[in-house]
């Protein structure tokens, strides 16, 4: 993909000199100049993206700080992906101990839940390069506080309590308002 | 995506098999329908068996064989037995049911009520809250159909999205509520027959033991009874029910359409039943780990854990039950948000002098209209089921205390019911973004409750209800 943009590049680049070129040599002399750092930074580029590269999956997640132990992470790459190892760690250098890995089929997302408070490092590879890791992606599971949990659920049960209060004493008084 | 559950071809074919059989049913119940009561309200009367029915299936929707699914995969067990809780909003109902057929014996809406109750300013801030919430109701409901389709066929999410959108059109348009209610009954069967086989299958293949073993290694909080978030979702989804029931004209206008003595019962039996079938969805979901499922979005794994152990079989029983559900559902909101538009919007606001011939004509139109629209905003698949879901609980939530109050109390009073219904949402607005969709609902809720007492108290009114009573005459 990268190659192929540019040869196209070059290609346009040359068709512009040669009409400028018949107008006026100093605008032609500059377009050279042009073209020739345009080719420069497409081979710097094509050198410092290797072919390696080029497959490497970028993965991202769809929170960094989830509070209810639950969010999505998704990878894309320059080609599709069918398989990919997908490996979860709370230790940055993957060691084996603290590692968990799952190997995802046909899709570029996963939805990861049930954690408990804690960091985690995520890295993705394709299924048959299982060395070519993306980037790590690290994930703070925090959950909310008890406290404040409770505090929630204690005000829904005083509401749920007196609303069922009051729709059953009106129930039994069948006259109530009328 | 993973399209080895079920082929193109036979979903296809599920899909037309099914479409005929609601059309045709629709068209023929339609034949019989004369007035505009037999067309909006089944004639007014409706018998306990068919009441039932019909309050249970379309209390199950494509959220309870979906949204459950991703609830118990989010929030663990917890999120399961919560999303049950949802049963609570229809046995709650039940005394309101006798209570609105007392007091509006010729009521079509709900929007009836609020209006001769409250005055036209709460009227028309409900009507708002109303319709926001039937759309986004309707958008889940589309959204399933497509979600659902693909996950076992591969076959694009548009594809399965309009034809549910279409088939439900056209049987309501052709039969109206009485059509609406013989499919539900139909559906009601199938859906509790399929998930029960579903379960049951899960049970015998994976077992309890392996699905609790792979949690505690790989999603321990799923089983933590001190999850907080699962905590504070608990009371939050009972109350999101509470208010989608008790503001919705879904459920008032089958209150009005039951016969006399039975809208009570038909409610509170309903809830009973309905109650174990989010614990069963959700369940499944619970299997997904165990089995090494891919869910890539959470709202798929229902229909990915049927399809991972029963293959092509499997994949049939979900379809088959979530195309049950969404219908049962997508219909009673159709002719319910087509009914609630007709009466106050059109006639209430628009043509306050129309016949029952024109207001029919229109009736049906409406319904075509908010399919078409509710298509066009399901193209774009912009959330989660759950995620668009709970975002209408800080809506909902915040007509509860205006309508309880309204309907037993005469203190409670027009302009302090509007600022109930607008700071509840606002605030509970808030909440989803700043807590999370498991409080929205629940904050709404409060805050609705604490504006209709500070306002009932500083606005002393009187409100006697005989002036309902003859005003509706």
């Amino acid at each position: 993909m990268l190659f192929q943009r540019s040869e196209h590049s070059s290609t346009f680049g040359i068709k512009t000199l040669t009409n400028a070129n018949a107008i006026w040599p100093g605008i032609a002399f500059i377009k050279v100049l042009i073209s020739i750092r345009h080719h420069l930074l497409f081979v710097v580029a094509a050198l410092t993206v290797s072919p390696l590269f080029a497959e490497e999956l970028k993965l991202s997640t769809s929170e960094t700080e989830p509070t209810a132990g639950y969010f999505s992470l998704s990878w894309a790459g320059t080609k599709q992906q069918n398989d990919v190892l997908l490996q979860q760690s709370t230790l940055s250098s993957f060691s084996n101990d603290a590692l968990m890995q799952w190997t995802v089929s046909n899709v570029n997302s996963f939805s990861m839940s049930g954690l408990s408070s804690g960091v985690y490092y995520y890295r993705v590879a394709p299924f048959d390069k299982p060395q070519s890791w993306s980037n790590v992606v690290q994930v703070n599971v925090k959950h909310h506080s008890l406290n404040k949990a409770f505090f929630i659920f204690a005000v829904g049960a005083a509401l749920f309590s007196l609303l069922s209060i009051i729709i059953f004493l009106n129930s039994k008084n069948k006259t109530s308002g009328i | 995506m993973d399209a080895s559950f079920l082929s193109p071809a036979v979903a296809f074919s599920l899909l037309l098999v099914f479409s005929i059989i609601w059309i045709g049913l629709g068209w023929y119940l339609g034949k019989s329908n004369r007035t505009l009561d037999d067309y909006m309200l089944a004639g007014r009367k409706v018998g306990f068996a068919l009441a039932t029915a019909t309050a249970m299936a379309t209390w199950v929707t494509s959220n309870t064989t979906m949204a459950a699914p991703q609830l118990a995969y989010q929030l663990g067990v917890w999120g399961m037995v919560g999303y049950s809780l949802g049963a609570i909003g229809l046995m709650l109902f039940a005394p309101i049911a006798t209570r609105i057929k007392t007091i509006l014996p010729h009521g079509y809406t709900s929007g009836d009520f609020i209006r001769l109750r409250y005055g036209v300013g709460a009227w028309r801030t409900f009507l708002i809250i109303s319709l926001v919430y039937a759309l986004g109701w309707l958008i889940s409901l589309g959204m399933a159909g497509g979600v659902v389709v693909n996950a076992l066929s591969g076959l694009d999410y548009e594809i399965g999205m309009t034809v549910i959108l279409a088939v439900c059109v056209g049987y309501t348009m052709l039969g109206g509520l009485r059509a609406v209610i013989a499919t539900d009954f139909i559906q009601s069967i199938i859906i509790i027959l399929g998930l029960l086989l579903l379960a049951w299958i899960v049970i015998q293949q994976v077992g309890f033991q392996e699905i609790h073993v792979t949690l505690s290694d790989e999603r321990p909080a799923l089983l933590n009874l001190l999850f907080p978030a699962a905590i504070m979702f608990l009371f939050n989804n009972l109350l999101f029910g509470v208010g989608e029931i008790f503001h919705s004209n879904v459920w008032w206008s089958r209150a009005f359409a039951f016969k006399e003595g039975v809208g009570g019962k038909a409610y509170f039996i309903a809830g009973l039943m309905w109650l174990p079938i989010p614990i069963v969805a959700g369940f499944v979901a619970l299997a997904a780990p165990s089995l090494d499922l891919s869910v890539a979005s959470a709202d798929m794994v229902g229909p990915l854990v049927a399809g991972k152990l029963l293959g092509t079989a499997g994949a049939v029983i979900v379809f088959i039950v979530v195309f049950s559900a969404l219908a049962s559902s997508l219909d009673s909101l159709l002719a319910a948000t087509s009914d609630l538009i007709t009466e106050d919007i059109y006639r209430g606001h628009i043509n306050p002098t129309a016949d029952n011939q024109q207001i029919q004509r229109v009736n049906k139109f409406i319904v075509l209209a908010l399919g078409f629209f509710a298509w066009l905003l399901c193209l774009p698949k912009i959330s989660t089921l759950a995620s668009l879901l709970y975002f209408m609980g800080a809506f909902v939530a915040s007509a509860i205390w205006p309508i309880v109050l309204g309907i037993y109390y005469g203190r409670a009073n027009g302009t302090t019911a509007s600022l109930a219904m607008l700071f509840g949402t606002s605030v509970g607005l808030w909440a989803y973004f700043a807590i999370g969709f498991y409080v929205a609902a629940l904050v709404s809720c409060a805050i609705s409750l604490a504006v209709m007492l500070l306002g009932s108290i500083v606005k002393n009114a009187e409100f006697t209800f005989d002036t309902v009573t003859n005003k509706e005459r």
